[in-house]
């Protein structure tokens, strides 16, 4: 930001009906549409993912003899193939979602940003290296890649996580670096190195902080990723076999011949479920992307 | 001489805050005149106004009539439209943007760009005329035909600027806007690219508004100066009369601070402060806060822009000041004020 | 380079020999720092000017150890600093003042973090760290009561500018290098923030390097002032002599373009160079500074002139038209 900037003259006397990051955030959150559906939907079916156990009103797994009904009082969705309540299964089905979608998310963040991180930081041989190999696992279709571990790997829950973590990792080590590569010549840092300080230290209390609204704002975006590929990867049949996720009762939906029998209240709810979950997830997710770029952009400027 | 531009009251605001407050200016063909200010003055905006380039959420008022030198009919820049004003834009007033010469397309050849320009503003005539146009302007500047064929990149700081010059000259305007023209290039450099604004007024008959915070500079350069603080000149006049004899206790200080050499060397006491924000000025005289000679009048009431001498001009309570008296300050100056004030 | 007969009892706190920077660009060698040698005394205040691409910011880096040089020798306090055994010495007595004050501040670290950082990474006992900070924020004229506890945000330019000069004092260093510490700031700001160093520097008995464009400023507050071009100190000497009789063609071309905020400017006479800067990778041979000097002649195109005496005692040029092998004094 120079002295005598224009834009510095005009965007001072913009910002200052705005005021300053926090309050930026919290508006944009609560009160656009886009944050308020994003908090709304994800945090119903956040709650569902905590109590859809205990909610659900039958037990979605009992079988019965009433198999592919349509909805009626008893079933308000119906029921599957196996006479179970389409209705419990949906509820249910939002932990895995959930849980498959943040964790491995959260695996992504920590893989990546550490690429990210270290390659970013010290450049030279170790970046190249680095940086191959997030190319390599950027260039790979992912999809694929995670049908082929999903099979080598016995289906569970957690190498669910794992695979999808794996796998995701790149485009956010893409992201850090780069951040990484401008913040390591800032006058801030020049500054630590000219004391003395440590690299392990300058990472952890300089590049990182500074790195987190980055990371946080994509990691975010990865979730949805993520919870997409769950229900790719259980449609599949690569899920957990001993859980219901929405993934997985499509799979059985399918398997079962659910949509020719024309049984749509079997195929639309989970479907409609992930649909919503997703763009909930990425709605936030671009809201913050949005909220911390523009004030990279500045910061770089 | 007549006046090429008159610009009465001319506000700006953001909402309800003011960034140019009440600015009136005249410019007569050929003269050029200097518009200094710290950041936040409101220079820029001024200039941006004049041009009607603003914002949309800037709001603009007051009047701008141009009287264009071939033509008797006075033109009401205010009340044009956008479209009225693309007629007006480059062909009777151009603007060189701070840091421009970092804004050149870098993938159009300099010459492009130029033709560009000169097409997009109704000035054309076949490819041949406008090939000569581009010639001669180039020449103007300095630079050959051959420079101009090149991209932005391999033109050095000093070459863009000038680039950037020739295309504010490319439709023959009577009058430029140059904003922070030197700021970024080295002492050298911008001697070269004065000297050839120099040159340009006097082979072209240019008027010029020299904006800059480099008091040096606008000496150099300019015919008269207005100092802007807060959205508001505080005080204008003849570069002589100006720099001998300033009139308002922030041009003093701020020439008192400049070192000339060849004079006292060491450092001056500070102005204590820094430019107000233009989302909160202070009530009164918008310097007083920082002014060592404020006594209470200044706090309570905004002193008018009062005619001196013939053409100078300050707006101080205790102008005209025959003298100064000396001033004690602390010498480390303990900042009192707070940028941008935020709830804990 | 020490001034002849002077009182050099006392070794100079930093001094380099023959350092040489370099950057490999694409394919290219670029000799930011070509070979410059230079004293910095105790309590001195050494200007270091030139135009942007000299080799200023990259020598005052260099000194710090910030940059690895490709030759060329420096002395704390008269011993050789070599590898890394006195680095931690050289950065307990020199820190370094940057020139954006938005970007020399972690935007996620409060005031108080920032100046107390230093301490923690030279191991100050953590009992200290308060009184010092308070001590260090005071003179620098930022009250700790209202400051401490904000982020740079909500700090002006020059505000952020003094906390960075509060987190270099904090160590109690004995030199102060100030890459361009005010040329970002606003006019009316940097008086204030030249005021406190010069202050500092008094009663601290501080060592400052001050790296700067803008000549007139060197010439008001420096002692000393070496002028750089292209990696080299072309012309050392007292501020007075340097920039009021300056001897090197490249220092009186910069001096005489300076706009002098006067009725008329002071324009008049000016020796305009031509061309341009050459880049570091494609230094000119002999005389790097012949192919724009307006004084150029014969030998200048095949003979290196190193700093020679010219003019006030003290004062040397790196120009031939003082080698009384070549030219005669001009």
């Amino acid at each position: 930001m120079s002295v005598t900037s224009a834009s510095a003259e005009v965007a001072t006397a913009a910002l200052a009906g705005e005021g300053l990051d926090e309050h930026g955030i919290r508006y944009k959150l609560l009160h656009t549409w886009r944050g308020r559906f994003g908090i709304g939907v994800l945090g119903l079916f956040l709650f569902l993912a905590v109590f859809g156990s205990l909610i659900a009103p039958d037990d979605p797994n009992a079988s019965s003899l009433d198999v592919l009904a349509s909805p009626s009082f008893a079933h308000p969705l119906g029921t599957t193939e196996q006479g179970a309540d389409v209705f419990s299964q949906l509820l249910v089905g939002a932990r895995v979602s959930i849980v498959v979608g943040f964790a491995a998310a959260f695996i992504s963040a920590v893989l990546g940003s550490t690429v990210g991180l270290v390659g970013g930081y010290f450049g030279g041989w170790t970046d190249r290296l680095l940086d191959g190999l997030e190319n390599w696992f950027l260039v790979i279709p992912t999809l694929p890649l995670m049908i082929v571990l999903a099979r080598l790997l016995d289906p569970s829950l957690g190498v669910l996580i794992v695979v999808i973590g794996f796998t995701s990792w790149a485009g956010t080590g893409r992201i850090v670096r780069a951040q990484v590569f401008t913040l390591r010549e800032r006058a801030f840092v020049e500054r630590a190195r000219a004391l003395g300080a440590k690299d392990s230290y300058i990472i952890r209390t300089h590049i990182l902080p500074n790195t987190m609204p980055l990371i946080f704002a994509n990691t975010v975006l990865i979730v949805a990723v993520a919870i997409l590929s769950e229900a790719a990867l259980a449609f599949l049949g690569l899920g957990d076999p001993t859980r219901i996720s929405w993934g997985t009762m499509l799979e059985n939906a399918f398997n079962s011949g659910a949509p020719s029998a024309g049984a749509w209240w079997y195929v639309i709810p989970p479907g409609l479920c992930i649909t919503l979950l997703v763009l909930a997830v990425s709605l936030l997710g671009y809201l913050f992307e949005e909220h911390v770029n523009p004030r990279l952009r500045e910061a770089n400027a | 001489m007549s006046a090429l531009i008159e610009v009465s009251d001319l506000r700006v605001t953001y909402g309800a805050q003011p960034i140019v407050d009440g600015v009136d200016l005249t410019i007569e063909r050929g003269e050029a005149l200097g518009l200094a200010g710290e950041s936040g003055c409101g220079k820029t905006t001024t200039a941006l106004a004049l041009m009607k380039l603003l914002p949309a959420s800037l709001k603009q008022s007051g009047e701008i009539v141009l009287h264009p030198p071939k033509s008797d009919e006075p033109i009401n820049v205010h009340k044009r439209t956008e479209a009225g004003m693309r007629m007006i834009r480059w062909r009777h007033i151009s603007l060189i943007f701070q840091g421009a010469m970092n804004s050149l397309d870098p993938v159009q050849r300099v010459d492009a760009q130029i033709a560009e320009a000169i097409r997009l503003h109704a000035m054309g005539g076949g490819s041949e005329a406008v090939q000569a146009r581009i010639d001669e302007l180039l020449a103007t500047v300095g630079l050959t035909s051959a420079l101009g064929h090149r991209y932005p990149h391999e033109l050095s700081g000093g070459q863009r600027q000038r680039v950037m010059i020739a295309l504010a000259l490319a439709c023959s305007p009577s009058l430029v806007i140059a904003d922070e023209p030197t700021t970024a290039l080295d002492v050298v450099m911008q001697a070269q690219v004065l000297r050839l604004l120099e040159r340009l007024r006097e082979e072209l008959g240019l008027a010029l508004i020299l904006i800059s915070h480099d008091l040096g500079v606008l000496a150099e350069t300019c015919d008269r100066i207005a100092i802007m603080y807060a959205g508001r000149i505080v005080e204008s006049g003849p570069v002589g009369a100006v720099f001998d004899d300033p009139q308002h206790p922030y041009t003093r200080r701020l020439l008192d601070s400049l070192p000339v050499i060849g004079g006292e060397r060491g450092v001056a006491p500070p102005i204590l402060g820094q430019p107000p924000d233009p989302g909160d000025p202070p009530g009164g005289c918008a310097f007083h806060p920082r002014c060592p000679y404020a006594k209470e009048r200044c706090s309570a009431e905004q002193p008018d822009l009062r005619q001196l001498a013939p053409r100078h001009q300050s707006a101080c309570h205790f102008a005209p000041w025959s003298e100064w008296p000396t001033v004690e300050t602390s010498v480390v100056g303990i900042d009192t004020a707070v940028a941008g004030e935020e709830g804990p | 380079m020490s001034p002849p007969g002077s009182a050099g009892a006392e070794a100079p706190l930093i001094e380099v020999s023959d350092f040489e920077v370099q950057f490999r660009a694409r394919r290219k060698l670029a000799r930011a720092v070509d070979g410059v040698s230079l004293n910095w005394r105790r309590g001195e205040i050494l200007g270091v000017v030139g135009e942007s691409g000299c080799g200023k910011s990259t020598l005052a880096r260099a000194m710090l150890g910030l940059q690895p040089t490709a030759a060329g020798t420096l002395a704390l306090d008269g011993e050789p600093v070599e590898g890394k055994a006195r680095l931690p010495e050289l950065r307990r007595k020199v820190q370094m003042i940057f020139q954006d004050p938005y970007q020399t501040l972690n935007p996620r670290q409060r005031v108080r973090t920032i100046v107390t950082e230093p301490l923690l990474v030279q191991r100050v006992p953590a009992g200290e760290h308060e009184g010092r900070v308070n001590t260090a924020l005071g003179e620098v004229g930022i009250d700790p009561a209202r400051f401490a506890d904000r982020y740079p945000h909500q700090l002006s330019g020059g505000q952020r500018q003094r906390v960075a000069i509060a987190a270099a004092l904090v160590i109690e260093p004995d030199g102060l290098i100030c890459d361009e510490p005010v040329s970002m700031l606003d006019t009316s700001v940097r008086a204030q923030i030249l005021n406190v160093l010069v202050e500092l520097q008094r009663s601290r008995n501080l060592a400052l390097i001050f790296i700067t464009h803008d000549l007139s400023l060197a010439w008001s507050l420096c002692d000393r002032i070496a002028v750089m071009y292209l990696g080299r100190v072309v012309e050392e000497g007292t501020a007075v002599d340097v920039i009021e009789r300056p001897q090197h063609p490249y220092t009186q071309a910069l001096v005489t373009a300076i706009p002098v905020p006067e009725a008329g400017g002071g324009g008049g006479e000016r020796e305009l160079l031509e061309g341009e800067l050459p880049d570091a990778t494609a230094i000119p041979t002999g005389c790097r500074f012949h192919p724009r000097c307006p004084r150029r002649f014969a030998p200048c195109d095949s003979v290196d002139p190193g700093l020679l005496p010219v003019g006030a005692e003290g004062q040397t040029a790196a120009c031939l038209l003082h080698d009384p092998e070549h030219g005669s004094d001009a």
